[in-house]
């Protein structure tokens, strides 16, 4: 009965990973992996397995069940293991825990996502049903047993959402089963009904108060605090690109085909908060990346709802073409699944991102809320929101002045930027710097907006306008950022196919309102230029150079020729004698850490013993160091198998194995610790030979497996056959 | 003042010596014959629960020999008066006057044989004189020497016509103990005549004072302080076993000390260990333990409790 309550409070533990997982398949590894926990503890109580057994045991068990419960989608059949799915399990053994705290959630039966709520449960279970049936209620050491779903509960509040109070719930659940767990260890919980009342009364009180002192909401946890694996590096800036589309070969090339949306809708490509004085960059929140396995709430998120799909031509990476913030995301094709596993998402900013090269012809479908569409006549009714960006680096000289001189008479935040923003458009006229067109240099750096702002009439294009548009927009009080994407071109028509080209790539702004982000469009109609009247030539007839952007190490991020993964895995593809090498290398490394993983625990063992045994020697004063060689001589003999009960004596615990150095051990102990004489340094050293002599001895009659049981036993930590004996015994 | 060990080492040899004189006439009884020995050298009495015709007089004598004192034996009687026992004022006509005719139990080693089919009266009156060491006979005290040892005897199977000893009685007696039959090898040495001498033919091994010196030396044994610890937690057991109605008293674990003491001594050592403890607690305690009556009823004995009590109990943790 214990055993159950125990394991229950194991199972009710991991009830807060449920919000990450968001899935029947949760339950399913969960409840599979307790019960198989529960029912491998309770043969090896019965059969008094050694925990070496015990431990194949359960490595064998999480081989067998382990892709049925934990990878089911690798399963064949649903129930049958497979070796691809074994790989995935045992690499998710070791990999999932980071996986699971740096993918957005939730991640349902992803890749072997559910190997960690499977392994809690197991191990829970199994460590949980050990204690509780194998430590005697007299020692008091079976309270271990409660630690378990106390530990479990920690991991899987910590492995789970940040959010929410249903942890707090569960934690009340768990202390109640704990507390039930106790009362029942005495005599039952119907013969000491009054305890267990008063007990559970306890920790529902305890439980109760840590409902009212830990927050709610917004906890800190792994996945919060974690470092994401995909980190943009610094100064990435595809709005420095922007010329290059516009105006370059790609301006007649078709970079993607886009199904499902209609003239003058938007496609995002990257969405830039972060103005270092330089470029805009992706900064703040927007640059966390964290990978998304399936879908995404869209909850709280202002827009209309747009499903559309999208195949991607000669567009290079990392950027992925979004038309809003994402619903759900699904790749097509062949390539999808490797798509998938490199593709991160940036929820605060709606952008996304593949690590890896994309070809022509990778498709996807999504779902997404589009950012609503506010024209410049509707800002004033707008008020600033409470999003929170980096504050901008340098404000362009000239852009204030502009603002005071536009939106003169203006009070409220939304009609100063109505009008900064409608003097910007009236003022402001379109060219590409193409050579057919009036110059304009490229850039958006804070000279480029300053001689933007200087000069007359005002030449630029999206870069700039959308740049200072964004500056405007959050000097006059509204978090604002810029968008760099295609426009739906007109003509377009409802649900038709239509290829973009680096023609169609704009830039636009959006600003954080009391309602959500909302689109601004901050571009000047194109219309004929009038001559340039330039109070300082040389600052119109030879702008600044545009500040080109610091070169790229990470070179997915602003590689806008070829795919690079492309030529990565020609060679590889074409050299089978390195694919060769390659998988032989891998399956090698894969062998060691799984050896290496299976080892290390056996190895930790050793090294506690190896540490006991050096603190027992060097103990203060040589009465300890005596007792301690005695400590370490019983401990030794508990581990070669020997029965070494508590109540009995040194004498009667030495004699059982007839050795001459165990009696004397047994003798310079009980002197130590029952004479008035002082221990003396021969007393010290005889104690210590004859440990040494003691162990020799015991395992010369042993064979070599046995001599490796003996040494990575754990019965001298308190896991001793005898004491269950002796409940099993009393239980009869 | 505590025993130096080459002091330990001297009443192990004399311990040695005893117990060997005595089993030339008591063959195969080396636990009893030390036992009883321990109880002598603790000043304490023993209670030999035992079948007739097992060499309980024997071993009285032979005791009694070994340590050069007197012996007597009573065979005790319900028609048995105390004054029988300890002795009666006689009226001397010639002088004019009371004379006291000391009785039986003015001997160093007294076989009480059968003490339970006397009447509580003698009994009581013997009982008086084992915890006294004295004899008050119309208003004057006769002491009765030293060493003073009662060696009572109680048969197991005939209760008829018996008057039951009293607990407090009980508790008197350091040890209960008994002498058996000899197992089958030691009754063929017996058959053979191996027994080397008759108890009566024994050389004295020490004189009765040097017994009482050794007694006094005994009480200088070592005894730390958690093996009075793990004293306390035995005797508090028997107290909470559920098979028990009335535990062992604080004179039982005073006992168990005492007997420790010289069990220690004997091995040699100037300081008790719990194997010491461990050896004598159930003859030390078994007797004082009054079991439950349903307990009883269903063959639990007063020695299954003091075993299951040793098994479960640990013995005081050595330091880590």
């Amino acid at each position: 009965m214990r055993a159950v309550i125990v394991a229950l409070a194991v199972l009710v533990s991991l009830v807060p990973l449920w919000p990450v997982y968001h899935s029947p398949a949760f339950f399913v590894a969960v409840v599979g992996g307790a019960l198989l926990g529960s029912v491998i503890a309770w043969i090896s109580a019965l059969r008094q397995w050694s925990v070496l057994r015990t431990t194949l045991v359960v490595v064998l068990a999480i081989l067998i069940f382990g892709v049925p419960l934990a990878v089911p989608t690798a399963a064949l059949f649903g129930f049958l293991p497979t070796l691809p799915g074994l790989l995935t399990l045992l690499s998710g053994v070791v990999l999932s825990w980071k996986q699971l705290v740096t993918i957005m959630p939730p991640v349902g039966t992803y890749e072997a996502l559910l190997v960690p709520a499977f392994l809690l449960a197991l191990g829970g279970c199994v460590l949980a049903v050990s204690l509780s049936l194998r430590l005697t209620k007299q020692s008091g050491r079976s309270s271990l047993a409660a630690l378990v779903p106390v530990f479990t509960l920690g991991v899987s509040i910590w492995l789970g959402s940040g959010q929410g109070f249903a942890a707090i719930v569960v934690s009340t659940v768990v202390f109640v089963l704990i507390a039930f767990w106790f009362a029942s260890a005495t005599r039952g919980i119907a013969r000491s009904g009054l305890r267990a009342v008063g007990i559970v009364s306890v920790a529902t009180v305890v439980s109760s108060a840590i409902l009212l002192v830990v927050p709610i909401t917004d906890r800190s946890v792994w996945r919060n605090s974690i470092e994401q694996p995909f980190v943009l590096q610094e100064g990435t800036s595809p709005l420095s690109e922007y010329r290059a589309f516009v105006t370059g070969e790609f301006s007649s090339t078709d970079l993607l085909t886009v199904t499902g949306l209609s003239a003058g809708d938007r496609v995002s490509l990257a969405t830039l908060d972060n103005y270092t004085g330089v470029n805009f960059t992706v900064g703040g929140t927007a640059a966390d990346f964290t990978r998304l396995p399936g879908s995404v709430s869209t909850a709280g998120v202002e827009g209309d709802a747009v499903r559309a799909q999208f195949q991607l031509q000669d567009l290079a990476g990392p950027w992925l073409p979004l038309p809003g913030a994402l619903g759900s995301l699904t790749f097509i094709g062949q390539n999808a699944q490797s798509l998938t596993d490199h593709f991160y998402y940036s929820r605060p900013a709606a952008t996304g991102a593949l690590t890896v090269g994309f070809v022509s012809g990778d498709s996807y479908q999504t779902s997404a809320m589009a950012a609503p569409l506010v024209t410049l006549s509707q800002l004033a009714d707008q008020a600033p929101g409470t999003a929170t960006l980096p504050a901008p680096a340098v404000i362009p000289e000239g852009l204030d002045a502009f603002i005071a001189l536009s939106a003169r008479g203006e009070t409220t935040p939304g009609g100063r930027l109505q009008a900064t923003l409608e003097a910007l458009a009236a003022e402001g006229y379109v060219s590409h710097g193409a050579p057919d067109e009036v110059p304009s240099a490229s850039g958006h750096g804070a000279n480029r907006i300053a001689a933007l702002f200087a000069s007359t009439p005002m030449v630029g294009d999206a870069e700039q306008y959308a740049s200072a548009a964004a500056l405007i927009a959050t000097q006059t009080g509204f978090p604002a950022r810029v968008v760099m994407g295609f426009l739906i071109p007109q003509g377009t028509g409802a649900d038709a196919a239509v290829n973009l080209t680096g023609a169609d790539m704009t830039a636009w702004i959006e600003i954080s309102t009391e309602q959500g982000w909302v689109a601004v469009n901050p571009n000047p109609d194109a219309r004929p230029i009038p001559e340039q009247q330039p109070d300082d030539p040389t600052e119109v007839a030879f702008p600044q150079t545009a500040v080109e952007p610091p070169a790229q190490e990470e070179p997915q991020l602003n590689d806008n020729t070829v795919p690079e993964a492309a030529e990565e895995e020609q060679p590889t593809a074409s050299d089978p004698v390195l694919h060769i090498v390659l998988a032989i290398v891998t399956g090698v490394s894969w062998l060691l850490l799984i050896l290496g993983l299976s080892v290390s625990p056996f190895l930790g063992i050793i090294a506690l013993k190896r540490r006991r045994r050096s603190q027992r020697h060097s103990a203060e004063g040589n009465r300890a160091q005596v007792e301690g060689a005695w400590s370490e001589m019983r401990d030794v003999m508990t581990d070669h198998g020997v029965l070494t009960i508590h109540s009995a004596t040194r004498t009667e615990t030495a004699s059982q194995i007839g050795l001459q150095a165990a009696s004397m051990v047994a003798a310079l102990g009980d002197k130590a610790q029952y004479s008035p004489d002082p221990v003396s340094d021969t007393d010290v050293q005889r104690a210590w030979a004859d440990v040494m002599s003691v162990e020799l001895e015991l395992g010369a009659g042993l064979t070599r497996w046995q001599r490796i049981q003996a040494l990575v036993s754990l019965k001298s930590f308190g896991w001793s056959r005898a004491r269950f004996t002796k409940w099993r015994g009393s239980r009869r | 003042m505590s025993m130096k060990p080459e002091q330990a080492a001297g009443f192990q040899k004399v311990f040695d010596k005893l117990v060997e004189n005595v089993e030339q006439v008591l063959l195969g009884k080396n636990r009893t014959v030390r036992l009883a020995f321990t109880a002598m050298l603790s000043g304490g009495h023993l209670l030999l629960e035992d079948f007739p015709g097992t060499g309980k007089t024997s071993l009285a004598r032979a005791m009694a020999q070994s340590v050069q004192g007197s012996h007597s034996r009573i065979q005790f009687t319900p028609d048995l008066l105390p004054g029988d026992i300890t002795g009666v004022s006689i009226f001397d006509q010639k002088q004019g006057v009371f004379e006291f005719h000391r009785g039986p139990i003015f001997s160093n080693i007294v076989l009480a044989d059968e003490i339970n089919r006397a009447s509580p009266k003698t009994q009581s009156a013997l009982l008086e004189v084992m915890e006294e060491h004295q004899v008050t006979v119309d208003g004057v005290t006769h002491e009765t020497g030293e060493p003073f040892m009662v060696i009572a005897t109680q048969n197991p199977i005939e209760q008829a016509g018996t008057y039951r000893l009293p607990e407090a009685q009980l508790d008197r007696f350091l040890m209960k103990a008994s002498l058996g039959y000899p197992d089958h090898a030691s009754t063929m040495r017996i058959l053979e005549g191996s027994a080397k001498k008759a108890a009566g033919e024994l050389d004295g091994v020490v004189p009765a004072d040097m017994v009482v010196k050794l007694i006094e030396l005994a009480r200088t044994v070592h005894v730390d302080t958690e093996i009075n610890d793990y004293v306390s937690r035995i005797v508090e057991a028997t107290r909470f076993a559920p098979e028990v109605r009335l535990g062992a008293s604080v004179r039982g674990a005073l006992a168990l000390i005492r007997a420790s003491r010289v069990h220690a001594a004997a091995q040699g050592r100037h300081f008790v260990i719990p194997d010491d403890v461990k050896a004598l607690a159930d003859s030390v305690l078994s007797h004082r333990l009054v079991l439950d009556p349903e307990a009883e009823f269903d063959g639990v004995t007063a020695n299954n409790v003091v075993g299951k009590i040793l098994i479960d109990l640990p013995v005081g943790a050595p330091a880590e």
